[in-house]
Parts: C-alpha cells; structure tokens; sequence
C-alpha cells in the first residue's frame, strides 16, 4: 500500500519535471543551435589566432628591442653621469677582478719588494702586500656607502686621537695609498697625461679604512 | 608562408568540428540541455550552459582517445559546467541582498507554468538535496540516462547509483509531501 503511495507521489513528480522539460524545450532555439555554436568556435579560433599572433608577431620583437635600448641608456648614464667617487671604485673593482688574484698579487708584490731590498741596500722600499688587502677589502664597504647616500664622509668623531708619531704613520699610509692608486690604477694615463690627483673624499675614505677598518 | 598555415589552421578546425565523434556528440544536445535544465532550473541559463558544454567539448576533443567513451565523457563535461555555474550563482546569491536579475519573461502560459506552485516546490526539494545526490537525480530524471551512463558519468558503482538515486527521490517525495500537508 505505502509502495503504490510512494509509486503515486513519484509519478507525479516526473509528471512535473516533464511539464518543466516541455516548457523549457519552447523556448531551447534547438534549430540554430548547431551555427551558433559554429559561431562561437569560429570566434573563439580569431581569438586565439590574434593572440598566437600577438605572441609570434612583432610585438615582442618590438618589446626586446625598446629593451635592450632602454639598458644601454641606463649603462650609458651610468657611465657618464657617474660620481667620481663611482668611477674610481669602479676602476679598482675592475682592476682586482683582472687582477690574477689577491694572494698571487701580493706574493709578486712581496718579491718585487725583496729583490728592490737586495738591489739597493738600505733604501726606502715600499711593500704593498697588507695595503692592497685592506683597499681590496674595503671596496664593497665604499660603494655600500655610495648607493646608501653617505658617500665617503670623513667623519672625524669614529677617529681615534693620535701622537705625533701616529699622525706620521698616517701621513705616510696616505703616501702609500696615494703612490699605490697612481701606481695601478692610473698608469697608463700617468704615462700619456702625468699623475693624476684622485678626489679628496674617496683618497679619505680609504685612508678611513686603512687606519680605523 | 602565414596564410597557408592559417588555412592549415582552419582546415585542421573544420575537421575537428565535422570529426565523425564531435556529430556524435552533437547528436546528444538535448539530454545536455536536459541537465542543464535540471541543475540551473531556468531554461534560459540551460541553453547557455548548452551551447557552454558543447564549445568545451570541442576545445577538449582532442584529448578524447576512446571515442566509445565520447557520450559519459560529454555528460561528465556537462555536470562539471553545471556545477561550476550552481556555484557561481550561490556565490553571486551571496553577495547580492538583492536579487537585481530580471525574472525570464516567458509568454504568458509559459509563465503561468514556471510560476507553477508545485514546481516551485520541486524545484526547491531538488536543489536542496545534497550535491552527490542530486547529480544522480537530474541525470536519471532530467537527462534520463540509465544507471550504467548514470556510474560512468560519475565514475561510482551502478549500486551506488542505485541508492544514491533512492534517497533523492524520497528526500523530494517527503518534501513535496510536506507541503501538502500544510496546505490541507
């Protein structure tokens, strides 16, 4: 009995989905379903056609180019409206990185420096070893402080007080450094245009490191 | 050198279209649009969710490899979009207090129809079912197809199907009952 009144109440609902289904068929354009959808495919593939020529077409060739444009001008810039400062920790990153190595330069800087000693007793020989570890060491130190803004500032107050003896050791290691930028940085324009006078803040920045760093 | 590729394109399109199992499938629009009816409730939104079924059935006939498999495989793309657009509405539902979409104006019988007091309450009893039930209810009742389709489809034992089946009916029976009652 329930079975037959369930069987009942079920028939009625598939009598309303049918009714539901009848309905919405009216209304499902069922004739042109087939070029609309052709349409839509049809669109679809212009889309896709654009884009994979988009893709393959000149654009980004265009695009690589305006690239490649826009990173000259930018090493361009960097180049000539470089501070001084810049240029010159440049060039001496440069020069240690075609340098052999840090360990063979001083090695042939500390035989240059024997052999000057043997040769001419008793002069003042210089040896560089020590001196060009320390600017070597302090070159990404200087340029931290170029892209931070407090570019090569002498500051007076991290300095420690000296003697006279002290200030005379300094003066010497300005020597030093000084003879030692001109000596390999600058040689060949030494050689065509005369010495050439490094700026007074960088030559102060490393005397900095070489005494305090 | 572009344009014969382009007509190598459309060539290659035209046959994907007229490939012997994309007329197959088209030959199944109306069970689509049966359970696309059964799942938006609005015939309107079935035939877009038609046309929908069948543009990702073309995108994706390549990757059909057993063109035996072609009708499960149509009805299981059809379910996919039907729920997706069921969630999209709820979604949509959620974020709009109020309902801003205009009601279908059908002509007036049709109208008539719809706004029918049981078929509301059918409608309603259907979309409260849960999902797992409710996709083997429109797919036999809706899309009429048989419990063997019905497994495949959905990729569940045919017993599965069975009680799956069993438990939507009464779930829909006992709320149309209900309302009976409180109507009497």
């Amino acid at each position: 009995m329930r079975i037959n009144k369930n069987k009942n109440n079920f028939d009625n609902i598939q009598i309303l989905i049918r009714q539901e289904e009848e309905e919405a068929f009216r209304i499902f354009r069922k004739s042109d379903f087939s070029a609309r959808l052709k349409e839509r495919i049809r669109a679809e593939g212009k889309k896709n056609r654009f884009f994979a020529l988009w893709i393959k077409g000149p654009i980004p060739i265009l695009g690589a180019a305006l690239l490649i444009v826009i990173g000259g001008v930018i090493m361009a810039m960097s180049i000539f409206f470089s501070s001084p400062e810049k240029s010159e920790i440049n060039a001496i990153e440069q020069y240690f990185q075609n340098a052999p190595g840090i360990q063979s330069l001083m090695k042939s800087e500390e035989k240059e420096h024997r052999d000057a000693n043997v040769k001419d007793k008793g002069s003042e020989s210089i040896f560089w070893g020590e001196e060009i570890k320390k600017i070597y060491l302090s070159v990404p130190k200087a340029r931290q402080s170029l892209v931070a803004g407090t570019a090569l500032i002498w500051d007076e107050k991290t300095l420690p007080r000296f003697d006279l003896r002290q200030k005379m050791e300094i003066l010497i290691k300005e020597q030093k450094l000084h003879d030692f930028l001109t000596k390999y940085l600058k040689k060949d324009e030494e050689e065509e245009n005369g010495p050439k006078n490094f700026s007074l803040g960088f030559s102060r920045f490393f005397l900095h490191e070489l005494i305090c760093g | 050198m572009k344009k014969e590729k382009f007509h190598k394109d459309m060539a290659k399109q035209y046959d994907r279209y007229n490939s012997n199992t994309f007329e197959e499938l088209m030959s199944y629009k109306e069970s689509v649009f049966r359970i696309c009816l059964g799942f938006s409730k609005d015939p309107l939104d079935a035939e877009e969710l038609t046309q929908e079924v069948f543009l990702k059935a073309y995108r994706k006939i390549l990757s059909l490899d057993n063109s035996n498999l072609s009708k499960g495989w149509l009805f299981k793309v059809a379910k996919n979009t039907c729920l997706d657009y069921v969630k999209k509405k709820r979604l949509k539902r959620l974020f709009q207090l109020k309902s801003n979409s205009p009601s279908v104006d059908y002509n007036s019988p049709e109208k008539r129809v719809i706004q029918n007091e049981q078929l509301q309450i059918l409608k309603k009893a259907v979309s409260q079912l849960s999902k797992k039930n409710r996709e083997v209810f429109i797919l036999k009742e809706y899309g009429h197809l048989s419990y063997e389709e019905i497994a495949l489809t959905l990729g569940v034992k045919k017993g599965t199907v069975m009680s799956r089946l069993n438990r939507a009916r009464q779930a829909v029976m006992n709320q149309l009952r209900e309302v009976d009652d409180e109507n009497k």
